[in-house]
């Protein structure tokens, strides 16, 4: 079999482990990022719809007169 | 079930199975897994690659935070490590690539490219003693030692390796060559007076 000196080089190399400071900025950072997804999937959605009622933005489309029609029977039934 | 057996279940998980318990469960274990599976490996190479202990500190931490934040986009189609080795050795050029604007990182890139390349045998540096290999790689660039990490430590296929860097098959097989030739070269002037 033939010997590598490469997988022999890096096995010296792998002895030195990176400090644990590191584990712990990278499990901080995953931390953090994964919460900072959820507040804007949480909040992002209400966020938009807040924008858009201060900013006024009305409903444009014009009422037939059928659906207006249909809109005030819906009305006197819901009265009754 | 205690925490010792716990850490001995999570031991026996395979990599694709610890990603799946990490992505439905964010759960801190099955990363702690990963991280220590991986960590050594990915700090010897950018150790390796980078020649400064600090700088490999922070290369490692940059790698793990993009592995753990792009784990949903990891297609499993490639292996774990392979995915997570392009990520190292890709974050490794681009520091030694704005580290050493001046110089060119792979012998190809050089002006004084040596311009007739013989084809080494693979054996050849394999077998090359370990202290003299560990010269031979201090000094070829950077972006040859990559190469050859690659192919020899890592066992990728050039397919591989060129979608690693982005390069055709045809162009990562010239710059293995050149890399292997550049490396013998440099062992002989070293070494060959010796022998």
């Amino acid at each position: 079999m033939v010997q590598n000196s490469f997988e022999k080089w890096m096995q010296e190399e792998m002895e030195q482990m990176p400090p644990p400071e590191v584990k712990e900025k990278v499990s901080r950072t995953v931390l953090l990022m994964d919460l900072f997804a959820q507040i804007v999937d949480l909040y992002l959605p209400r966020a938009m719809d807040t924008f858009v009622a201060l900013t006024g933005v009305e409903d444009e489309r014009e009422v037939l007169p059928e659906e207006e029609e249909n809109a005030t029977d819906s009305e006197e039934n819901e009265s009754l | 079930m205690t925490s010792e057996s716990k850490d001995k279940a999570k031991k026996q998980l395979t990599d694709m199975e610890l990603i799946r318990c990490y992505l439905e469960r964010r759960a801190p274990d099955c990363f702690s897994e990963l991280y220590d599976r991986y960590a050594p490996k990915v700090f010897g190479k950018c150790l390796a690659l980078l020649k400064d202990r600090g700088e490999a500190e922070d290369a490692t931490q940059e790698i793990f935070v993009k592995i753990f934040s792009k784990m949903g986009s990891f297609d499993q189609r490639s292996k774990f490590s392979t995915w997570l080795y392009s990520i190292t050795y890709n974050l490794c050029i681009d520091r030694l690539r704005k580290k050493k604007k001046e110089r060119e990182l792979f012998s190809e890139e050089l002006e004084n490219k040596p311009e007739v390349v013989v084809e080494v045998d693979d054996k050849e540096l394999m077998e090359m003693e370990l202290d003299r290999l560990k010269v031979v790689l201090e000094r070829i660039p950077e972006g040859d030692k990559m190469l050859l990490l690659m192919k020899y430590l890592d066992g990728m296929q050039i397919k591989e390796i060129a979608k690693i860097l982005d390069k055709t098959e045809s162009a990562i097989k010239m710059r293995i060559k050149r890399a292997k030739f550049k490396a013998r070269k440099i062992y002989e002037d070293l070494y060959a007076s010796v022998e």
